[in-house]
């Protein structure tokens, strides 16, 4: 079933949509930094990707309940793989250059996701909170992102102010990504189920980008599988037992 | 046709739906498909028996009394499956002759809690008897909720005894459906026991009357019940959660009992044609959000079908929807 924007008679609209209509949808997004100062590690990069999505689409229950889509980021961002089935999407081969605009990130993300839910919304899909896994392997080089993140996803539960269909942010940071930078965002920083951070600083790039492949793979199953229950819930990455990854939970965050 | 009682339960909504044209569907391992069935219809396998023996993967059910005729169905969803659990919906159907009266239960078992098939199950199969004694069925539900939360605790229940002989049909009583008082040592006991169980519940009564039936209809959470015109028109009879804000996701959060304060919706009409099906959600999302499947489910069910083939068509495969599926249809002659 095609998921492209449908045009044509409204008979057709209707007949397209129907087959679709109450179909529940759990969207992940993968941020991956592909500055310059990643050049080094693509091959590994494109290789935990792909692994990643052959994961996912393996669950035939997780491939029906989950949406993916791969953005990146280094002076500019851009969607590589726009919002699909795991079984419909084509992998591109990602390339590094440039510099780390993590508020580019963040703007592209956050139009993204209002498009992809305004058209699954249209097509008469429910559509359960967004997760986002942003991987990066150093600091950012806007000095604006943290107004950026909480102008663009803060929300606070007691006012009801703010982005109601806020994310659940797990960053990943390794190499140079600054600790302070990388705990600040997680999000969300209330509720029971709070954000995760992530922090390696081996040197081993490659057995991290598959490490944190394999948590983002592991979520996504998991958490596909509760949704299908009526129970949705974001399942946090786990780090595996053997890792010498730093995590924590979302703090103090507005 | 229903006709409402005098005092209208709050939030009551009408959600009238027009027949659409059926189209034939296709079959997934013989099961009818409703639009696009998904890898999971076709890919995801019975699985292996478990350790203990407990409920049935699927159970059926048929009657007919007092010019109803009457199909049920519950089925193990593909989830469940796929993660090798048991079904967690459960129904029950009984009837009393002295009352003249038919009582319908379905409950829907949280998915998240590991026993809420027992939730479900000691649900439907207490409050037949515990509503035939009284006749109040928002009583009768309070008493089924705290029998729960018992068994929750690990505490259990005594068996719910059954009227000695048949009571005279003098109807409901009336009684405010508020909450119990506050209890704060009780609030605080709550927390110090973490649930294992939770179920949704949705009970109909209908009693005959002189052209059809009276119906009372209380629930908790967010199982359905609607109405099918003898024309194919559906009619929502329970109301649905708040509509979401716009800016908002969806959720899929519901109440259940056990609770520590229990508050069911309640709504009385008469009804003399059509059908009244009571549901689970598996059912009832495709039912509110699918027009495809709701012209599929009218062909199917403008008149009582036989017995299998319901429960064929209750397994229907739908990409997403592969949630335990529990419907029991009341088609009125």
């Amino acid at each position: 079933m095609s998921e492209d924007t449908i045009y044509g008679s409204e008979s057709e609209t209707i007949e397209e949509t129907s087959s679709v209509a109450g179909q529940v949808i759990m969207p992940f997004y993968l941020i991956c930094d592909v500055s310059g100062s990643m050049s080094k590690d693509m091959g590994d990069l494109n290789e935990a990707a792909r692994e990643l999505v052959d994961k996912i689409q393996n669950d035939p229950v997780v491939n029906d309940m989950v949406m993916l889509s791969i953005i990146t980021f280094s002076s500019s961002a851009q969607v590589v793989v726009p919002l699909n089935s795991p079984s419909s999407i084509s992998l591109p081969n990602l390339h590094a250059s440039g510099a780390t605009n993590y508020s580019a990130a963040f703007t592209l993300y956050n139009d993204t996701f209002e498009r992809d839910r305004a058209r699954l919304r249209n097509e008469r899909r429910k559509v359960f909170r967004p997760c986002v896994f942003f991987l990066t392997d150093g600091a950012p080089t806007d000095r604006d992102h943290q107004a950026s993140f909480r102008s663009l996803f803060g929300y606070d539960p007691e006012t009801r102010q703010g982005n109601r269909a806020f994310p659940y942010f797990v960053p990943f940071g390794f190499r140079d990504a600054p600790e302070p930078v990388i705990k600040s965002l997680a999000y969300p920083d209330f509720g029971n189920a709070r954000g995760r951070w992530f922090l390696a600083r081996t040197s081993k790039v490659g057995e991290i980008l598959n490490a944190m492949a394999g948590m983002i793979g592991n979520t996504v199953i998991s958490s596909g599988l509760s949704a299908s229950g009526g129970q949705p819930q974001i399942i946090a990455p786990v780090a595996p037992s053997n890792s010498s990854m730093q995590f924590g939970d979302a703090g103090d965050f507005m | 046709m229903i006709t409402d009682s005098g005092h209208p339960s709050e939030g009551q909504l009408d959600h009238p739906i027009v027949l659409q044209d059926a189209v034939t569907p296709h079959l997934v391992r013989g099961l009818p498909a409703i639009g696009d069935p998904g890898r999971a219809a076709g890919e995801v396998q019975a699985g292996r028996p478990f350790l203990t023996a407990g409920a049935p993967d699927h159970s059926l059910s048929e009657f007919n009394v007092d010019g109803l005729e009457i199909r049920a169905a519950s089925v193990r969803g593909l989830m469940h499956r796929h993660r090798g659990q048991p079904r967690q919906d459960e129904f029950s159907v009984t009837y009393n002759p002295g009352q003249g009266a038919v009582l319908v239960v379905v409950c829907d078992g949280v998915g998240s809690l590991p026993e809420s098939y027992t939730a479900a199950l000691l649900a439907t199969r207490d409050l037949p008897a515990l509503y035939w004694s009284s006749r109040n069925l928002v009583k009768a539900i309070r008493q089924v909720n705290e029998n729960v939360k018992r068994e929750d605790r690990g505490q259990g229940v005594a068996a719910a005894r059954l009227p000695e002989e048949p009571t005279t049909a003098d109807g409901p009583t009336a009684e405010p459906d508020g909450p119990p008082a506050d209890d704060a040592p009780a609030q605080a006991d709550e927390k110090a026991h973490p649930a294992t169980m939770a179920t949704t519940l949705t009970a109909l009564a209908l009693t005959r009357n002189a052209h059809g039936f009276d119906a009372e209809l209380v629930w908790i959470g967010d199982s359905p019940a609607w109405s099918l015109s003898r024309v194919g028109k559906w009619s929502q009879l329970t109301t649905t959660a708040a509509a979401e804000n716009e800016a908002a996701v969806h959720t899929g959060s519901t109440s259940a009992i056990p609770s520590f304060s229990v508050s069911p919706r309640r709504r009385t009409f008469t009804v003399d044609s059509g059908a009244i099906f009571l549901m689970t959600d598996g059912v009832g999302f495709s039912l509110e959000h699918a027009p495809e499947a709701r012209a599929i489910l009218t062909a199917w069910w403008t008149s009582p079908p036989y017995l299998f083939d319901f429960g064929k068509q209750v397994s229907f495969a739908r990409k997403t929807q592969i949630d335990d599926r529990t419907v029991v249809g009341l088609w009125l002659g």
